[in-house]
Order: C-alpha cells, then sequence, then structure tokens
C-alpha cells in the first residue's frame, strides 16, 4: 500500500486531501479513487412503478459544472489523473472488459490515455495478459489499478510512451 | 444537496478584470436607444430566434407566448415572461450595464451570452460605442465541453416495467475527433426535478401538478450508462443529430444560460423531453419545435419530432442493457452451458473444475463471460452482497483472461450502428444476435394515443363502439418498437351502442398494465398485471348490464414457448364496486392464462382464459371468459383489431365478438 501511494503521488494522483473528503462509501459520480471493483449498484435500484422516474436524479447534485469528470476545482486535469477518474466509476465494466480483450470501457480507457489507433489492440492485449497484476485482489481500488496500468504499460516497448514514469 | 455549480468559475474571474475595457458610467445612450429602436422597426421580438431564447411556446388558449423558465431572474424585465418586447428592450439597455465588481462573468453580456451573440450579430453591435467584455467562465466551460457532435439519448423501457415504457430524454455532446466506442467520457445534458428526496405518491402528485422545480445538470455520460443499463436494465437509444458544431455551441450558450434558472417541472408537459426540447431548437429556431406540443409531451414523441425533420438524423445506435448482453450471451449457448454459468455464480462450480475446463475454448470464455456479467448484475439489483459476490467474480475474470479467444457476445456487445438511410427492417436483421423486430427503434413504434371504431355482436345483437385511449400500448397494438410482453394504458374510454338504444360507457380504464417476462434458464422473474377501471358486467347476457368498478391485480410465472409465444398462468384478484355491493359482489378472485404470439411482425395473436369467484355478502357466483383477440398492422399508425369469445359474468353465458379500426396519433 506504501508502494502503491508512493507511486501514485508520482503520478499526480491524490488519493487523500479534499478531493476524497466528501466521496460517499459507494461512489459512481466524481473521483473515485478510492472505488473498488464490484461495490453495486444498488442504492438506486429502479421502483416497480416508475413512471416517475422519468425525471429524478438520484442523489446526483444538479448543476451545470463541468468539472464533474475531473473533480478538479481549477486548472487542467492531467493524464494519469484523468485515467485514475475514469476507473472509479467504471471499474466493474473495466475490469471485465480487461479480462476479454475488449469493450467498450476498455476502449475509453485508451482513449483516455490517448493512445494512438494502431497501438489501440496492443494496449488491450496487454491489459489482458497482465490481468492478474492488475486486478491484484477484490479490494483493489481504482488508484492501484491506474497505477498498475501504467507499470504496464511501461514495461512495454511500444506502449511506454503513453505511460508516466 | 445542490451545488453552486458556476462557483468554481466565477472565481476565475478576477483575471477579466485586467483586460476587459473599463466601462463608462455615462453609457452611451444615445447608441442603446438606436439599436432599440431598430431592433423594434426589424420586428426582432417576433423572430423565432428570439422566441428560442427565451424558451417562448405558444398558449394552449390565445395567440400569446410564455416562457417557460418560471424563475424571474432569468428574465431582465418584470414582465420578460409574457412580453417578448419588453425583455428584448431590456436585454439591449443591460448590455451597456458598467462592469460589476466581481468581474465580467457577472455582466449580462456574459449571464446572456446566446441573447448577446444573436444580437450583436443581428444588429451589428459597434464595438467602439458598446464595449464588449469577455466571458472567461463560460469560455473555459464550453472549452471543458468542447461540442463536436451532438445526440439525443433515449432510455427504452426496461423489462418487467412497462411504467417505464414513457422513457425518458438527455442529450450528449462528444468531443470533435472522439474515437468510435468511446463515447463514455462525454457530457450529458439532463433536466430533472428536484424532488427532494420525496417518493410514491406525494412524488407523483407533487410531479404532476408541478409542485417541482426541474434544474439542468451536466453528467458524465458512464454515469448514465450505469443507471441505465446496469441498475435499471433499459435498453438505449442513441440518436446522434446533423448539428454542427456552432448550432450545438447556440445550444450551450443557452444552457448556459439557464443554469440554476429553475423551470416547473410536470410530468406531461414540461418534463424532461420538452425542456431539452426547447434546448434543441435553440440550436436551430427554424425547427419550431416547441409549437408542436400544445398539450402534453411524451418522451418518444419529442424524439419522433427531432427524427422526423428531413436530414437532422444522421444515425441511430442501439446499445443494450447489461440484461440485454446477458441475453445475447445466453442466445449462443446450449442450455447445459447456461447451466453451468449459472452453477459459478452460486459457488457450486469452481472456475477451474474439470466440468469448465473440459469446454471447447470458446465455450469456456462464453460461459466464464455469462457467469460474470450475470453476477454484476445479481449485484447491481442487490440480490448478492459484496463480499459474495467479488471473490468468485475475480476468480472467473481471471481463468477468463487466461483465455485469448475473442469476447463471446460480439458484436451485439458493441452499440450497433443504424444509419438513418437505412430501412430499419434492414438495419435491424443485421444486428447479430437480436431478433429481426426487437431493433426497431422505439419512435418507429406507433403513436400513443388512440382513437378507435368499429361494431360487433353480443349474442344475436349488433352494437357500434368508438373508443379513446390517451396514451401508450396494448398487446394488441402493433408490436414493433415496444418490448414484448409489456403493455400499459393510461385514460381509454369506450362507448357502445346496441341498435336503437343510447350510447352507454362499456369501458373506462384508468390504469392498466400488464408485464409478462418470461422465465429462462438464469431469470425466474414474476410476471403480473394490474388494473383500474370500470367494466360492464351481463349477468343476464343482456344488454345494459351493469357498471363494475374494479380495483383488479394478478400475478404468475411466464414462460417463453417454441415459435415466440409468451405463455403465462396467473392468479389474482379484485375488489369490486357496483349498485349491487355488497350483495351480489365484493371482491372476486382466481386463475388466468395469457397467450401471446406474434405470428408475423404486423400480425399479433392473445388469447386469454380465466375463472373468476364472484363473492358477495348474499352469493358467490362463478364467473368466467375466455376469447381471442387479433392485431393486424396496416400502417405505422393504423391497424385492424378482431376479438371474439364467450364469457359468463355470473350468470348466463353469452358470445361476444367486435373488429375495429384502430388509428393511433
Amino acid at each position: 500500500m506504501q508502494r502503491v501511494a508512493l507511486a501514485a503521488a508520482l503520478l499526480g494522483i491524490s488519493i487523500s486531501g479534499p478531493a476524497l473528503a466528501d466521496q460517499k462509501p459507494v461512489n459512481n459520480v466524481g473521483c473515485g479513487l478510492g472505488s473498488m471493483a464490484f461495490e453495486g449498484e444498488t442504492e438506486v435500484a429502479p421502483q416497480v412503478l416508475a413512471a416517475t422516474t422519468n425525471g429524478t436524479l438520484g442523489n446526483q447534485t444538479f448543476g451545470i459544472s463541468s468539472h464533474t469528470l475531473g473533480c478538479a476545482k481549477d486548472g487542467k486535469v492531467m493524464v494519469p489523473q484523468k485515467m485514475a477518474m475514469f476507473i472509479g466509476p467504471n471499474m466493474n465494466h473495466l475490469t471485465a472488459d480487461m479480462a476479454r480483450g475488449q469493450g467498450e470501457t476498455l476502449t475509453t480507457l485508451a482513449y483516455v490515455i490517448g493512445i494512438e489507433e494502431q497501438d489501440r489492440s496492443r494496449f488491450y492485449a496487454a491489459t489482458q495478459q497482465n490481468f492478474e497484476r492488475i486486478v491484484s485482489s477484490p479490494d483493489v481500488t481504482a488508484a492501484e489499478v491506474a497505477v498498475a496500468i501504467n507499470t504496464v504499460m511501461l514495461e512495454d516497448a511500444t506502449l511506454r510512451r503513453y505511460a508516466t514514469s | 444537496m445542490r451545488s453552486v455549480p458556476a462557483a468554481c468559475c466565477w472565481g476565475l474571474v478576477l483575471a477579466a478584470g485586467l483586460w476587459a475595457e473599463r466601462a463608462d458610467a455615462a453609457a452611451d445612450s444615445a447608441y442603446r436607444d438606436q439599436l432599440i429602436a431598430e431592433a423594434e422597426v426589424r420586428g426582432l421580438a417576433a423572430t423565432r430566434q428570439w422566441r428560442a431564447l427565451l424558451f417562448s411556446a405558444p398558449d394552449l388558449l390565445g395567440s400569446g407566448r410564455t416562457g417557460i423558465v418560471d424563475n424571474p431572474g432569468f428574465y431582465l424585465d418584470e414582465n420578460g415572461k409574457t412580453d417578448l418586447e419588453a425583455e428584448l428592450r431590456a436585454t439591449i439597455a443591460a448590455f451597456f450595464a458598467p462592469l460589476p465588481a466581481d468581474g465580467a462573468d457577472a455582466h449580462p453580456q456574459c449571464r446572456k451570452v446566446a441573447r448577446y451573440r444573436w444580437l450583436k450579430d443581428t444588429l451589428g453591435f459597434d464595438a467602439s460605442r458598446l464595449p464588449e467584455h469577455r466571458c472567461p467562465g463560460f469560455e473555459a466551460w464550453i472549452g471543458e465541453v468542447n461540442p463536436g457532435t451532438l445526440s439525443l439519448i433515449f432510455p427504452a423501457a426496461y423489462l418487467n416495467n412497462p411504467s417505464s415504457m414513457f422513457g425518458h430524454t438527455l442529450i450528449r455532446i462528444d468531443p470533435p475527433g472522439q474515437p468510435k466506442g468511446a463515447q463514455l467520457t462525454s457530457y450529458t445534458i439532463h433536466f430533472a426535478a428536484d424532488h427532494q428526496g420525496e417518493q410514491g405518491a406525494v412524488f407523483a402528485v407533487k410531479g404532476l401538478a408541478g409542485g417541482y422545480r426541474g434544474y439542468f445538470s451536466l453528467i458524465p455520460y458512464y454515469d448514465k450508462v450505469s443507471q441505465y443499463s446496469d441498475i435499471e436494465n433499459r435498453d438505449i437509444w442513441e440518436y446522434e443529430l446533423t448539428f454542427t458544431r456552432d448550432e450545438i455551441s447556440r445550444m450551450l450558450e443557452l444552457l448556459w444560460e439557464l443554469n440554476e434558472q429553475p423551470i416547473d417541472y410536470y410530468f406531461f408537459t414540461t418534463n424532461c423531453s420538452y425542456v431539452l426540447l426547447a434546448l434543441i431548437n435553440g440550436a436551430r429556431p427554424e425547427l419550431q419545435l416547441l409549437d408542436r406540443f400544445p398539450l402534453y409531451a411524451v418522451p418518444v414523441d419529442t424524439i419522433r419530432a427531432v427524427v422526423d425533420e428531413p436530414g437532422l438524423l444522421r444515425r441511430a445506435v442501439f446499445r443494450p442493457s447489461a440484461r440485454t448482453r446477458i441475453a445475447h450471451l445466453q442466445a449462443g449457448l446450449s442450455p447445459a452451458d447456461q447451466r453451468l454459468a449459472l452453477a459459478l455464480t452460486t459457488g457450486e462450480v469452481d472456475a477451474d473444475a474439470p466440468a469448465i475446463t473440459a469446454l471447447r475454448e470458446a465455450d469456456r470464455a462464453a460461459v466464464l463471460e455469462l457467469a460474470a456479467a450475470y453476477l454484476l448484475y445479481l449485484r447491481n439489483t442487490g440480490a448478492m452482497t459484496r463480499p459474495e459476490m467479488a471473490p468468485r467474480a475475480l476468480a472467473l475474470l481471471r481463468e477468463r483472461s487466461r483465455i485469448a479467444a475473442p469476447p463471446a457476445d460480439q458484436p451485439a456487445d458493441q452499440p450497433a450502428d443504424q444509419p438513418a438511410d437505412q430501412a430499419a427492417g434492414q438495419a435491424a436483421g443485421q444486428a447479430a444476435g437480436a431478433s429481426d423486430d426487437s431493433l426497431v427503434r422505439p419512435d418507429e413504434g406507433h403513436d400513443p394515443g388512440r382513437l378507435a371504431g368499429g361494431f360487433g355482436m353480443t349474442g344475436k345483437r349488433t352494437f357500434a363502439e368508438v373508443s379513446v385511449r390517451a396514451v401508450y400500448h396494448d398487446s394488441l397494438d402493433p408490436p414493433a418498437g415496444f418490448v414484448d410482453g409489456a403493455s400499459i394504458e393510461l385514460g381509454s374510454l369506450t362507448l357502445r351502442q346496441y341498435g336503437s338504444g343510447y350510447p352507454l360507457i362499456e369501458e373506462l380504464t384508468v390504469i392498466a398494465i400488464q408485464s409478462l417476462t418470461p422465465r429462462d434458464e438464469i431469470f425466474r422473474p414474476l410476471s403480473w398485471q394490474t388494473r383500474i377501471g370500470l367494466d360492464r358486467w351481463r349477468k343476464d347476457g343482456d344488454d345494459t348490464g351493469e357498471s363494475v368498478a374494479s380495483l383488479a391485480a394478478a400475478a404468475g410465472p411466464a414462460w417463453r414457448l417454441g415459435g415466440g409465444i409468451i405463455a403465462s398462468a396467473q392468479i389474482g384478484g379484485a375488489l369490486l364496486g357496483s349498485a349491487r355491493w355488497p350483495q351480489e359482489r365484493i371482491f372476486d378472485a382466481g386463475p388466468s392464462v395469457d397467450l401471446i404470439y406474434r405470428a408475423t411482425p404486423d400480425w399479433t395473436l392473445h388469447a386469454s382464459a380465466g375463472q373468476r369467484t364472484v363473492v358477495g355478502s348474499d352469493q358467490v357466483a362463478l364467473a368466467f371468459g375466455a376469447g381471442l383477440g387479433q392485431g393486424f398492422r396496416l400502417d405505422r399508425n393504423l391497424s385492424l383489431r378482431l376479438e371474439a369469445g364467450v364469457r359468463n359474468d355470473g350468470g348466463k353465458s353469452y358470445t361476444e365478438w367486435s373488429s375495429a379500426l384502430d388509428w393511433y396519433f
């Protein structure tokens, strides 16, 4: 954990501080760096008579601020951090996609990282082959997954240039 | 909890003062009056553009127009909601205001950024006489949203929940150059009621009566996909429109003006879809979209309004829900392999057990994927706890990652493209794994209202009948574009007249829902139906009979038989009210069966039979009914319906048949 925290710090992923202060236990909105896979989404389960769900927002925040993705109040969000922020709320699908070697969530992650088209299938294969390292335990967090993917990219001659060292 | 979303942006504003021109307190009042006069001479207040900027919709009565935004803060003139000219004058005058102490973003030019741009372009503002202020907050915001293309998103109905057929709409903005299949990080624009945690009946009543404020929000698409695909298990249709970047920017400027401006929320009129239409109308005011919905707006209608516009739809993309993906995976596996996947999820069989490793590689991949997807489904629907589910899911995924075979549910797992110019039937045929008509787009289904006229016979006496229904779909309406086995009707009335008698209310339905969801190797849903309404019972088989109000419900399993037949057996009961209450009837109860067969895409048969024991304080009677209904689709909004059966309402048995022509509107 210590090493992950260090690696995360080097990548510019803050895994503590105000960004996490108001994070909910099940967090599919916002940063979610501490999100774990298989959290489930049950608190917003549909009602039986949902004619009325037409326009409810669950427990989300109203407003058109565009920083939902970044969780950052100002400044530009750097790629490694963006990556971890995307992974947080998308952990369940991402792990499934990595295990299968492709899928929409994995494609979107490649886009977030900025991987060019010709290198994407290599990226997909690398995450599949290193699945056990990336998803090391059922309790792995989004920040840990981001760090592990970065390490896998660093080890690959082609993908190296997309990684943060 | 409602944030003050723009707060972070206002923070940037201080810098603006450095380069913004110092506004002269004695603004150029002559120039201001000149612009106002020119706007009046040119009649700008009556243009579509100005109406679109003010979200002004035609009044139901009279020739006036009213803005749909309710917060007075949205308007610069106190009568701005109804007086388009006064608002125009006030807007032009406000642009001359001195720079506020808290920066340019608080200046009317920046708060009314859409109005400013249009009036500047239209009237050709002279920057030397009307100093222009840059709006750093707005610029940072629109830069982050980065509009490239616009899609209208429609989450379709979900299984076993017919009321969700009304649907919902939102807008998605994709950045330019975003690769296909990477739309999850796009922003969506969502309009929703701030219901302050209220639920159930209170929510419904207040929602209908406009008791809530609605607000816009900007939410990442993955969040909405997770809600609709994973939690509610609704398929999503994405309608990509041909708006240009400039047009989308116009719309976003309008959205910026609406930030924090509440709009009263009504489920049927100013609901999510209607308000989003108002926003889209801002992208291209010539469309005059708001003028098309004087009475009520059902979300799918608003999709139609856009799709019907020639050249506006670029393509439609189908995004299967988690439940639909599981069905695709199931369809590719034998029943034995499906049971194996089920055993993996319960832990009876381990991922490395011989029964699994003995499978062919592709089948093993598919079984593992199905099991992992089903586990996630159980987790997301609350049927399994995380400590129970997580180690199992991870073990399955690890096994799966060792198999290089491509995903089992390709290509159905990827959103399926449907270019606009392609006929629906052809496109559906190309999507692997889905049955032909399951991919008819919801907007291609029949309209929700129905007007019907016909005739028939009770015993040997003929009758004529007319009926009208407000919304939405029943089992004999043309099924294309709707969920199989699901029907919901609200507000329907049938009048019947025998020979020279006078017309009587034959049937009145407040609400009727039928949800037949077949069981399979993995899923074991309960099918159900309910109805609140008024029926005519003919105990002696005579013309008049008597009106009986009932509150009925039934439930039981449903199965899919060969050839696409859905069969259901249910037990149910009803509370009854009539002139002969309580002596003859208080309640009834009994079994019923339903068979729905879609013989062809244009021909549906629905056979039903039921028996009820009708209990009153003085007597107990046996009633039954059996019948066959057939619906023939003639056109998208026209169908023919034939029904025949035998009935006994607790006395004499009688036969009845009817035929009707249904027109949908």
